[in-house]
């Protein structure tokens, strides 16, 4: 016989599965779930009704929404209203007043009809006095359990689910792999002159065609080496007595598990790929290799050992799947945007390196290339930014290059990474803008031009500037730049209040209600901006406490630290802010990631519905711990 | 001699029961302007075999207690009660209950003393009660020799009642064909919605839905039973078939 069939009060299962469904009761044991269910009451709270009311109302219940809203605000003396929170379903109200045992610090209202369920005082508090993480749950703002419970979470059922890992042979075709650069050479040139073309172009193999442009063979470097070389022929024969042929052909549209299966048999390691019967390029076993490993340090040779810019295209597409794979194997997402960094750098050193290489007489050593914002920081996603400026030194010298000359190589430069990454590319500073190049006397007339007049957008700007990183070029002149701009600024009392009142006058939203954002005015958002309302603003927090106390890292991290380590902000709040701006970044990251995943544009935009509720949870805690770093610097700088 | 008139055969040799007397006794003390919070209602549904109380018969009772204008969630009442005649094949009021549950059930001459006295002197709630009110008194007639006097609220007439008034403020058209089904009521109510699982399910959902509309009548000014019984319409609110003045 079930409970269901006895005369007495049976387990409440609606009840019982509706707490199970949310912190901190899920985190219960059954059993106390269960009698919880069994003593809960149910009131209703038409639209506008006050359910307590701030230093006056005594609380008797804990409460849980089990349908409806509330608005949860705080009264000051000055009679102003601060919105704290909007809560909907499995919010909870009145934990702390009733574990502190105080009158309720703030007031809450329903927005609109609400049913709760109550759970009278004394069951609580023997709850809370039972279950650790239960008081815990109301007590502690930002807690390691919660957020690596969120990390998991987004972790185990957002990044599994990415095709882009699989780069497998069943999957990638001949077309995703060849590079369609490749030369041909007439079978009646000589073998010496094939060696050189091989050596000019830094390639591995020549198409070889009769006089009537009809492919005839293939000759590779291996060739050379074992029948040239090796056997001792006169290399002034021609090139078709030790040519491969005929030349194996595959489809562009193969897929790469067959060209492998074709490689193997015929025991080559070079083939023609073709569209209907046209040759669109050459795949080799190397190819298939790179393009197969997802592995970042052959990603970093490989962006290394590109002769021609051109070359470098197909491997960015490559950078998200080698991070996805760090991340899978539990890469950290903090770690994971220095990587994406660090190959942005190689992209740009190389590209700059192969440019400068076309211009001929051009001597680039007196020029300093300085990232700045967030490539300079270290902190690149799946949107690149190249953000770059030029500075040099005395222009008298005639090794710097001219102002010509620099902007011919940065407007090169910046249609390169506009050919690689296309719209997802986010740049909004280079040195082909004539305001962004200059020698160290102009750097030094700008910063105190901000200085003198720290006025709104111009600080904005200037902010990009203090977040600077030399890349291998005039080291000493890029580290005069460095130093130059962070001593003026840092010791412009005015620059610095600037920077704090831009700082604080981006309040972090308050709090998340369903699938809507909502704002400290009580504004409803839907779309939530990371770059600007969460990234930007631990960011800018870590600079401008930096610029205060004398600390000269850019990367977010490494600030944050330091001023942990120098007792600027306090262990408790730092392990706080690194743990949010940790998840925050993953967030960002998988976001992106699920989005190149799926063919669109990533980005920074992140819709609430997309969320699981203990990620809006953990990220309503990271506009609390944003706040309170808002208090910080109101109070420091103000 | 037909079956109704055996049953009042039946019930005139019964004495009435202790169960019974009780309920009644708590009643005669019944204060009606005393506020509506002070009150215990008894939100209850029932399943049953058919719809005429003459032959069919109650299978299932769910019940649950509102006091001080909340649902206690543990304070609830279930059961199934084995019918006397086999179940009609075809029967679809009771599609939610396998015969194995009924069969296994104590009859309901067994459990209904058990019900009567959770009710203890409650008002009573359900929605379009009569029909369960006219099933369970025919019950208690035959097995316990008397018919039980709570006052009765409708949650149907309430909403009926709810719905006059908003019209006639809010101008609203009035040939709107609104359901007065529960689990329409209860969805155009935006209330917290239970699976059509059993009559304590039931019961549960028509307690939401009280809760409700009394405290929606309550902004509009009712404070206290009698309010709710004659303040405004009294037929609205309370059932046909009530007997508030026991």
């Amino acid at each position: 016989m079930n409970d269901k069939s006895s005369n007495f009060a049976t387990i409440p299962i609606a009840a019982f599965q509706f707490l199970s469904r949310f912190p901190p009761f899920n985190e219960l044991d059954v059993t106390v779930t269960e009698e919880l269910a069994r003593r809960l009451e149910v009131e209703f709270y038409p639209k506008g009704t006050t359910i307590f009311r701030q230093g006056l109302t005594d609380i008797t219940h804990f409460y849980v929404i089990q349908k409806g809203s509330v608005r949860v605000f705080l009264r000051s003396e000055s009679d102003t209203f601060t919105l704290r929170n909007v809560g909907g379903e499995g919010e909870t109200l009145g934990g702390p007043c009733l574990i502190r045992d105080q009158k309720p610090d703030v007031t809450v209202e329903t927005l609109e009809d609400t049913f709760c369920f109550l759970i009278p005082k004394a069951l609580f508090l023997k709850i809370v006095s039972e279950n650790v993480s239960f008081e815990k749950f109301f007590l502690a703002e930002f807690q390691k359990e919660r957020i690596s419970a969120a990390y998991l979470e987004t972790r185990n059922e957002r990044i599994r689910s990415l095709g882009l890992k699989r780069l497998d042979y069943f999957t990638s075709r001949v077309s995703d792999v060849i590079r369609p650069n490749f030369k041909v050479v007439r079978s009646d040139s000589s073998i010496q002159q094939t060696g050189q073309i091989l050596a000019k172009f830094r390639i591995g193999s020549l198409l070889v065609t009769n006089e009537s442009s009809n492919l005839v063979g293939i000759v590779t470097k291996k060739d050379l080496r074992s029948k040239v070389v090796a056997g001792g022929m006169d290399y002034h024969l021609p090139v078709s007595t030790i040519m491969s042929s005929p030349v194996k052909t595959i489809p562009v549209q193969a897929r790469l598990f067959e060209t492998t299966l074709l490689m193997i048999k015929e025991q080559i390691s070079h083939l023609a790929a073709v569209g209907g019967s046209e040759i669109l390029g050459i795949i080799t076993t190397h190819d298939i290799m790179v393009h197969q490993a997802a592995s970042p340090i052959i990603l970093f040779r490989e962006i290394q050992a590109q002769e021609s810019p051109e070359s470098m295209n197909s491997l960015f597409k490559k950078i998200p799947t080698v991070i996805n794979n760090l991340m899978e194997e539990g890469a950290k997402a903090s770690h994971c945007i220095n990587m994406i960094t660090l190959f942005h750098d190689r992209i740009f050193i190389r590209a700059l390196k192969l440019f400068g290489d076309l211009m001929s007489g051009v001597d680039l050593s007196a020029l300093a290339p300085i990232l700045v914002g967030k490539a300079a920081r270290m902190e690149q996603t799946f949107v690149p930014v190249y953000d770059y400026i030029a500075v040099y030194g005395d222009q008298s010298n005639s090794t710097v290059p001219s102002e010509a000359h620099i902007e011919k190589l940065a407007t090169r430069l910046n249609d390169f990474f506009e050919n690689c990454f296309g719209k997802n590319l986010r740049s909004k500073i280079s040195a082909a803008n004539p305001r962004w190049r200059g020698s160290l006397k102009i750097w030094s007339k700008y910063i105190d031009e901000w200085i003198s007049n720290p006025i709104l957008p111009e600080i904005r700007i200037a902010k990009n500037f203090l977040d600077a990183r030399s890349l291998p070029g005039a080291n000493n002149v890029a580290n005069s730049f460095l130093k130059l701009i962070f001593e003026k600024i840092s010791s412009s009392e005015n620059f610095m209040k600037g920077l704090a009142d831009d700082f604080l006058s981006i309040k972090p939203p308050v709090s998340f209600f369903r699938d809507i954002i909502v704002e400290a005015d009580g504004t409803q958002i839907n779309k939530l901006d990371m770059e600007t309302r969460v990234a930007e603003p631990f960011a800018d927090f870590a600079r401008l406490l930096c610029l205060r106390n004398g600390v000269t890292e850019t990367n977010t991290l490494a600030r944050l630290k330091s001023l942990a380590r120098m007792n600027v902000i306090n262990e408790d709040l730092c392990s706080e802010v690194l743990e949010a701006h940790e998840f925050q970044t993953q967030l960002i990251l998988i976001s992106q990631l699920r989005a190149l995943d799926v063919g669109a544009t990533p980005g920074y935009i992140i819709d609430p519905i997309d969320l699981s509720d203990l990620e809006k949870r953990t990220l309503k805690d990271t506009f609390g711990v944003l706040g309170r770093l808002q208090a910080i610097v109101a109070k420091t700088f103000l | 001699m037909n079956h109704g008139l055996k049953r009042l055969f039946k019930s005139l040799g019964l004495a009435k029961h202790q169960a019974l007397k009780k309920n009644k006794q708590i009643l005669c003390g019944l204060d009606w302007n005393k506020p509506l919070e002070d009150y215990d209602f008894v939100v209850f549904d029932t399943e049953l075999t058919g719809l005429e109380p003459s032959s069919d018969e109650i299978v299932s009772i769910g019940a649950v207690r509102v006091q001080n204008l909340r649902i206690i969630i543990g304070k609830t009442f279930f059961c199934y009660a084995k019918p006397k005649k086999p179940l009609p094949k075809d029967s679809t009021l009771i599609h939610r209950i396998t015969p194995d549950q009924i069969m296994e059930a104590q009859p309901l001459e067994e459990i209904l003393p058990d019900f009567v006295g959770f009710l203890q002197g409650a008002v009573i709630v359900g929605h379009f009660v009569s029909i369960d009110i006219s099933f369970l008194n025919s019950a208690t007639n035959s097995f316990m020799g008397g018919t039980i006097k709570n006052p009765i609220v409708d949650t149907m007439k309430m909403a009926q009642h709810y719905e006059d008034h908003r019209r006639r403020r809010y101008y609203e058209d009035a040939t709107s064909n609104l359901s007065f089904g529960l689990n329409d009521l209860s969805k155009k109510y935006g209330l917290p919605l239970f699976e059509k699982h059993d009559a304590l399910e039931d019961a549960m959902q028509t307690a939401y839905l009280f809760l409700f509309l009394m405290k929606k009548f309550k902004s509009l000014g009712m404070s206290t039973l009698k309010d709710l019984f004659t303040g405004q319409k009294k037929a609205a609110f309370s059932s046909d078939q009530d007997s508030y003045s026991a």
